[in-house]
């Protein structure tokens, strides 16, 4: 059961490491 | 419930420290931007560095998290992980020159600035530190000079990631990013700090030493520790603990076995120990009042952490450890719930507490099925392995209301978890220590 949860949250990781990376490179400086 | 709580703080606290660098450069002032895929590469690399960052954090070895994180699990995770980093920490030079052919003049170290041969230092040294560990087997690289290896190259590529990117200085220009950068690294080596150097120390101060050494059935010896000037410690039954023994507890020596003692018990600390691995064979030869280091308990393989109106153990060999701790606690306690301990064995002389268990059934409500692999002609108990028919014949009609621990070695587990899953056993009330590094 708990490989599931980390599977997950490896998953996720990328997933958000992705998403911010894309939105870092798009969007302009604050 | 509590439990899960903590769960899910701690993975938040593990997202804020592995995504908080690339969200804080995307709320504070950064400088003007670049071409697209030049910024993907260094998110990536920031990101790499950061994951690989948070792989110095000890789990195994930190009670708050130990506790809550299985540590198979958090060794999967690290394995993981690592793979993931790394190919971000590759993409992010790939990328680059992708990007911008230009960017090719940096490799040329002999004429190459610093940063850039800190940087691509880094990212080979994170390629062999990956490449060693997935494929330590296959570059027959024993154990404990790998471990060396493997800590040697982490920390000099996470110095030269640190000089990278310090040296680069394009966002790190930002006060709040450097202060970042430098509060990362401080945290990671507080932790590793705290794990190789404080608990040494403490343990130091807190010694034990060898009472008794016994032999039990099935290449088994039984080791007896005692407190020397100090209070001991209190466990619960099913854990385990990190054992250095006739060593200095600085040294990375230590092994985890679990407790068979009872818990309730003042007296030594007792670990039941099967000769398999070149530690574990040379156990016998230790003498009494040989010094012992124990860091512990950990673990989360207890009767005491999951209520239940009765217990079923599914233990294999020397994975009957814990379940002996479990038994002698519950005897101590004068315990009435139902019991089940279905013991796999390869044969009747190697069935390790045979005796004893026998007497513990007298003080317990328990049911032992021995499940032999190679019986004796003549045996007229089970024979094989723990599957699903052999339960089924042994379990009572309510077994859906009882908790199932299960350890023993790899290859057992998980038929005995599919046994019980095709038995109606609910997912929630299966828990198993994986017994593979003794």
């Amino acid at each position: 059961m708990s490989w599931l949860y980390a599977r997950a949250l490896i998953v996720l990781t990328v997933l958000l490491a992705l998403i911010l990376t894309v939105l870092f490179a798009s969007l302009p400086p604050v | 419930m509590r439990k899960t709580l903590r769960a899910i703080l701690w993975i938040g606290v593990y997202l804020a420290l592995a995504l908080g660098p690339l969200i804080l450069l995307l709320v504070t002032p950064r400088p003007p931007q670049r071409e697209f895929w030049r910024e993907v590469a260094v998110a990536l690399g920031f990101v790499g560095l950061s994951l690989m960052g948070l792989q110095f954090v000890p789990t195994a070895r930190l009670g708050f998290l130990a506790d809550v994180f299985p540590m198979d699990t958090t060794y999967y995770f690290h394995h993981w992980t690592s793979v993931l980093a790394t190919l971000f920490i590759v993409a992010h030079p790939l990328i680059l020159i992708a990007n911008n052919r230009y960017v090719l003049i940096l490799f040329d170290l002999p004429n190459a600035p610093w940063r850039a041969r800190a940087g691509i230092t880094a990212a080979l040294a994170v390629i062999a530190l990956t490449a060693l560990s997935v494929w330590r087997k296959e570059f027959k690289l024993k154990y404990e000079p790998w471990r060396f290896l493997h800590n040697l190259l982490a920390i000099g590529a996470t110095g030269l990631a640190l000089w990278h990117i310090f040296g680069v200085r394009y966002y790190l220009a930002s006060p709040v990013q450097r202060a970042l950068w430098i509060a990362l690294p401080v945290v990671w080596g507080g932790l590793v700090g705290y794990v190789k150097l404080y608990k040494p120390w403490y343990m130091l101060q807190h010694p034990y030493r060898i009472k008794e050494i016994r032999e039990e059935r099935g290449d088994c010896w039984t080791l007896a520790v005692e407190p020397v000037g100090h209070a001991g410690l209190t466990f619960e039954a099913g854990q385990f603990a990190w054992l250095t023994i006739a060593k200095s507890p600085f040294l990375i020596r230590e092994h985890p076995f679990s407790f068979t003692s009872s818990a309730e018990r003042a007296g030594p600390l007792e670990f039941t120990i099967k000769e398999l691995g070149d530690f574990t064979s040379r156990l016998k030869e230790f003498e009494p009042g040989t010094p012992v280091y124990v860091d512990g308990p950990y673990g989360e393989f207890s009767i005491d952490e999951h209520q239940a109106p009765g217990y079923v153990f599914l233990v294999g060999g020397i994975g009957s450890a814990p379940a002996m701790g479990m038994l002698r606690t519950l005897a101590d306690r004068g315990d009435e719930r139902p019991l089940y301990l279905f013991y796999g064995n390869y044969n009747w002389e190697q069935v390790t507490f045979r005796e004893e268990i026998e007497a513990l059934q007298q003080r317990l409500n328990l049911e032992v099925v021995y499940v032999l692999e190679k019986p004796a002609p003549g045996w007229e108990g089970e024979s094989g392995y723990i599957t699903a028919d052999v339960l089924d014949r042994h379990l009572p009609d309510d077994r859906q209301a009882l908790v199932y621990l299960i350890c023993g070695p790899l290859p057992m587990i998980q038929p005995v978890r599919d046994a019980l899953r095709y038995l109606g056993i609910p997912r929630g009330h299966i828990y198993e220590e994986r017994y593979e590094m003794a």
